[in-house]
């Protein structure tokens, strides 16, 4: 992984956002905070993300809600979403979606790492 | 004797005749009255004389003459014939206690007969009603006993023996404190001093049967005037199976609130758990990047090290929080079709003597209709209804509402079915959606976690639970989705479920 590869981090809770970029910048990737889904939503250069890491639970559009809204416009961006309890209907929605991966939080960070590192290696061996 | 003395005697026997209460009569051998005293002729509101000739048939109808001729007909060959019959006068039927003897001619034939008849209507319905009352009391269920002042058993029934094991005669005479538990003579006096005082007296005892095996009973007695004695009279029951429908529902009830305090932990598990994850989550990124940094430049220092440490027990009270949280989410779900009826029945039973305690007066409406299915775990559902009705009945104890009402009643629609609790507890001193916030409470002693658990259960069973409040008192309404399979009905209201 080189440093220029941008990973998106939305989450509303400004403590574990910051705590999840750190982590991040362990691996020299660089992730950049959203507050909500609608910012990222908003974000002109959304496309430059090669994955996104989402908490479920955002005020306003929840986690899986931005990933659904973003595979319907055609943005198969691999994602991670995060949740202190995942349901069955939350986690049967997210396997729907394609290239998420579900990880309950909190999560050792070396296996939201390992979970991270996996789609990337899926997508560019596709 | 002169012939003024039989004349005087004649007229003695012609006034005793005419004067005798007893119906008097003669027949001729024909079965024509030849002579009635004025009994006789009272009897059918006639005079005397108009009855000379008169035949029975006459008097008593076509149907009752056969019976009268067949009886007549023995006299007149010379039995003397006593009996009971019953004879229709005036088409109502009358009871007589009739003697007929035969009377002789001068050559000894028979010349006819005489009859004296004595109405024993009155007697013999006095002896019936008497028949009854003591048929009555033979087949009481309860065990009636009536007692002297100083214990002793001086009258019982078949029930009061059969409960005791003793045959009747064995227990006339004994003394009350003998098949008794934990009676003396002076308990005894006691009670009967009581029993002046207070009129009726009710009490729970135990008593000793024959071979020594004893019972819970109720018993009532009060003070009786009989034949100028002061007796007792006292009727018992045996309360063994009430006893043990009691203590099944103490146990349900105890289940209930233990279910009530575990739910209530759990819902505080979770509610601590989801305030914790977030911070955990972060103190787990941090030390995680924080002992990979130190490791970094410091490698394997005791910097580094403790760092390693606090990022590894960050992820293990992860953990906790998540089982904490799990062990309320993750029990099985249980769903069975029950009639709201039933779980109503079954709440207002639990409560019954907590409501009669309180002097509530529940009024369910007789218009709605309670026999809806749906697909509920039936202790939960339950769970919320006593937690409903426990708090109205404390928000009208609370207040000087000088009515106490549970009003309940139900409505409809195609895929929901209400049920509506109000009180009148004189409303709510905060509004609607803080009641439903977890730790506010308005109580002195609570936890501020009834309603918010309510809710959660109701959620849980895709319905909801909504409150109205106004001056008079609050309206809480429980929706639940209608179960598709109606025809499914799986428990009556009679049915305690007993505690599994």
């Amino acid at each position: 992984m080189s440093h220029d590869l941008r990973i998106a981090v939305v989450e509303d809770n400004s403590l574990v956002r910051d705590s999840l970029v750190t982590v991040l910048r362990l691996r020299q990737l660089s992730g950049v905070g959203f507050v909500s889904a609608e910012e990222f939503l908003a974000a002109t250069d959304r496309a430059s993300f090669v994955a996104i890491l989402v908490d479920y639970r955002l005020p306003g559009l929840d986690g899986l809600q931005l990933l659904s809204r973003l595979r319907d416009d055609g943005c198969t961006t691999p994602a991670i979403l995060m949740s202190g309890n995942f349901d069955h209907d939350v986690q049967d929605a997210a396997d729907q979606l394609g290239d998420v991966a579900t990880l309950r939080k909190p999560c050792h960070p070396e296996l939201m790492l390992q979970t991270l590192q996996a789609l990337l290696n899926e997508r560019s061996g596709s | 004797m002169s012939i003024d003395a039989i004349r005087k005697t004649e007229s003695i026997w012609k006034l005793i005749f005419q004067t005798a209460s007893d119906c008097i009569f003669v027949k001729d051998t024909d079965g024509r009255y030849v002579e009635v005293n004025k009994a006789t002729a009272d009897l059918f509101g006639m005079h005397s004389d108009q009855l000379a000739g008169a035949t029975d048939e006459e008097l008593f109808g076509k149907q009752a003459t056969v019976a009268i001729r067949a009886v007549d007909q023995r006299v007149l060959a010379g039995e003397t014939i006593q009996e009971e019959a019953i004879k229709p006068v005036h088409g109502e039927p009358r009871v007589f206690d009739v003697v007929k003897f035969p009377l002789y001619g001068d050559h000894g034939e028979v010349i006819g007969l005489c009859g004296i008849a004595r109405d024993i209507t009155a007697e013999r319905e006095a002896t019936r009603t008497l028949r009854k009352a003591t048929f009555g009391l033979e087949n009481a269920v309860e065990g009636i006993l009536f007692l002297r002042l100083s214990g002793e058993v001086c009258f019982l029934n078949q029930a009061a023996a059969e409960s005791l094991g003793y045959e009747k005669s064995a227990l006339l005479g004994m003394q009350v404190h003998h098949f008794t538990v934990n009676a003396s003579p002076h308990w005894w006096t006691t009670q009967v001093s009581r029993m002046t005082e207070q009129g009726t007296l009710q009490f729970e005892s135990t008593h000793r049967r024959k071979d020594e095996t004893v019972y819970p009973c109720e018993v009532r007695c009060r003070l009786i005037c009989f034949e100028d004695e002061q007796l007792v009279y006292a009727t018992f029951v045996d309360i063994t199976q009430r006893r043990r429908t009691e203590k099944q529902l103490g146990e349900l009830a105890k289940l209930l609130a233990h279910y009530n305090r575990l739910s209530s932990l759990g819902e505080l598990a979770s509610a601590i758990a989801h305030e914790l994850n977030q911070p955990l989550a972060a103190i787990t990124n941090n030390s995680f990047a924080l002992a990979a940094m130190i490791q970094d430049r410091e490698p394997d220092s005791e910097a580094a090290a403790l760092a390693a440490d606090i990022s590894e027990q960050s992820v293990v009270a992860g953990e906790i929080v998540h089982r904490m949280r799990g062990f309320v989410s993750n029990h099985d779900t249980i769903r069975e079709t029950r009639s709201i009826d039933a779980c109503l029945t079954d709440t207002l039973k639990l409560l019954a003597p907590h409501i009669r305690h309180a002097g509530i007066d529940v009024q369910i409406s007789p218009d709605s209709n309670f026999d809806v299915q749906v697909e509920v775990d039936p202790i939960q559902i339950q769970q919320v209804l006593v937690n409903l009705v426990c708090n109205a009945i404390e928000a009208m104890n609370s207040t000087d509402a000088s009515r106490k009402e549970l009003h309940i009643w139900s409505a409809k629609s195609a895929s929901r079915v209400s049920i509506f609790l109000r009180d009148t507890g004189g409303g709510a001193e905060v509004s609607p959606e803080k009641m439903f916030l977890p730790f506010e409470s308005t109580k002195a002693d609570g936890m501020g976690m009834g309603l918010p658990i309510s809710r959660s259960i109701v959620e849980r069973h895709g319905g909801h639970l909504d409150v109205d409040c106004g001056p008079g008192g609050c309206t809480f309404e429980i929706a639940l989705p209608i179960s598709p399979n109606r025809a499914t009905s799986s428990a009556t209201t009679a049915d305690v479920r007993p505690a599994s």
